[in-house]
């Protein structure tokens, strides 16, 4: 790259991404070694101060990130250098995103294919299978345990919809040069993030404490007719629902908190894109990080358009 | 930079944002017209696979069909327009098209292994 191209463009070499992974890491390791590691599988109380180690590493790189982009005043806008014009037909920076998000659809594959080979194993519930006294040998979904409540997961799924629908918004105002129907649709989509998480976590304490039930379906007699078709407490939840609960709880839990930590990973990322919406404003000529949170925001309510089915309706 | 990849990004930058006549129930000019259009298609079909589901069919290959079905219906709505798939050059769909290769073999994966399903390779192929 010539020294005359670097002059036009501000370069951003900053080692906190790197940083940032490797903190992450160690977070997971010290938590997961913390947890369940140890001779006896446990957890060996030591790590705790590998998994703190990590953590501060983790908020470190992040203001260090923050910090060198909050003052850059327009993007960096570097397209990719190739010897083939195929290539370059889009952003450095869009393409790195577009290869994050193909990772993070391997994640999620993972997770969802798992839930299908776990489902599959077992039958799933029904009167003429003998399925055990606690209903231990018959897959009994998390979407008996939701359907009273339905609703609050239909409203989830509205909010993530309606948030993608306000991101092309602001990214469309942007490139109208409106600086303030950025900000407005920016906020409009982080309360939409941030009614998602709250319901869901409202929605978690309700089923880990079993609270899911009316009185109407608290009188059903399911030991003595083994039925659920009126979606009374299988036996196996007459305890709650909860992580540790049973193999559906597990794979639910793990699936739609991954998702809901990529919900707060964006609300994390959209509070900076407000901050910096209010201080410099996006415009026609600098609107493409606006762009490339889109894509993630709305890969995050594309993994939801499969959660939801699979989780909720199924 | 070369002023040819220069003319590519110029290209990326503005290119033509127009929608489908049929997904927009006719032409449209306003980009944000035709995203508000699809935000109510997404709407529609998820209000659709909700009532469908709640009428809990017997059938397991109905319920996958409608609740796959309206899935990726819904993830061609996502992917197409709010990700502007439609629109950018072909580098990021060939580059989107890479998992799926991965994809295929990991859900091939648990169709081998699943009890009851099919057993090896030679079912699936139907020999």
């Amino acid at each position: 790259m010539s020294d005359g191209h670097d002059e036009h463009h501000a370069h951003i070499e900053t080692p906190a991404p790197f940083l940032f992974c490797v903190a992450t890491a160690i977070m997971f390791i010290g938590l997961v070694m913390a947890t369940a590691g140890g001779e006896d599988k446990t957890g060996d109380t030591g790590y705790w101060f590998v998994f703190i180690l990590g953590l501060m590493g983790i908020f470190t790189s992040f203001f260090m990130w923050v910090q060198d982009y909050w003052n850059l005043e327009g993007e960096e806008d570097e397209h990719i250098e190739t010897y083939h014009e195929f290539w370059a037909t889009i952003s450095t920076r869009k393409f790195g995103m577009w290869i994050f998000l193909l990772t993070e659809v391997m994640v999620f594959s993972t997770l969802l294919s798992a839930y299908l080979r776990y489902r599959a194993s077992m039958p799933d519930y029904s009167p003429d299978i003998d399925c055990g006294l606690y209903f231990e040998d018959c897959w009994v979904p998390a979407a008996d345990v939701i359907r009273s409540h339905l609703i609050f997961g239909v409203i989830n799924t509205f909010a993530l919809l309606l948030s993608s629908l306000t991101v092309v918004l602001a990214l469309y105002a942007a490139k109208n040069n409106n600086p303030k129907a950025v900000t407005r649709y920016l906020t409009v989509t982080f309360v939409l993030g941030a009614l998602f998480l709250a319901l869901k976590l409202w929605e978690w304490n309700e089923m880990r404490h079993y609270n899911f039930w009316d009185e109407s379906h608290n009188g059903c007699d399911i030991l003595a007719g083994q039925s659920i078709a009126d979606h009374c407490i299988a036996p196996k939840y007459a305890n709650g629902f909860w992580l540790d609960t049973s193999i559906e709880g597990s794979t639910f839990y793990i699936t739609t908190g991954m998702h809901g930590a990529h919900v707060f990973i964006g609300l994390i990322a959209l509070g900076y894109l407000i901050a910096k919406s209010n201080k410099d404003g996006y415009n026609e000529e600098n609107h493409e990080t606006i762009e490339l949170f889109g894509l993630y925001w709305h890969y995050v309510d594309l993994v939801w358009v499969f959660v939801f089915p699979f989780f909720y309706l199924y | 930079m070369s002023e040819e990849t220069n003319k590519n990004n110029a290209h990326d930058e503005h290119h033509d944002h127009s929608f489908p006549n049929w997904v927009t129930f006719g032409h449209t000019d306003d980009p944000v017209d035709g995203f508000i259009k699809i935000f109510a298609w997404l709407v529609f079909w998820t209000i659709l696979e909700v009532l469908a589901i709640v009428q809990e069919f017997d059938s397991f290959a109905l319920n996958m069909l409608i609740l796959f079905g309206i899935a990726l219906i819904k993830c061609w709505y996502i992917c197409s327009f709010f990700m502007h798939m439609t629109w950018d050059p072909p580098l990021v769909y060939q580059t989107a098209a890479v998992p799926l290769f991965f994809l295929a073999v990991l859900f091939l994966a648990v169709g081998l292994t699943t009890p009851g399903a099919v057993d090896d390779l030679a079912t699936i192929c139907g020999f």
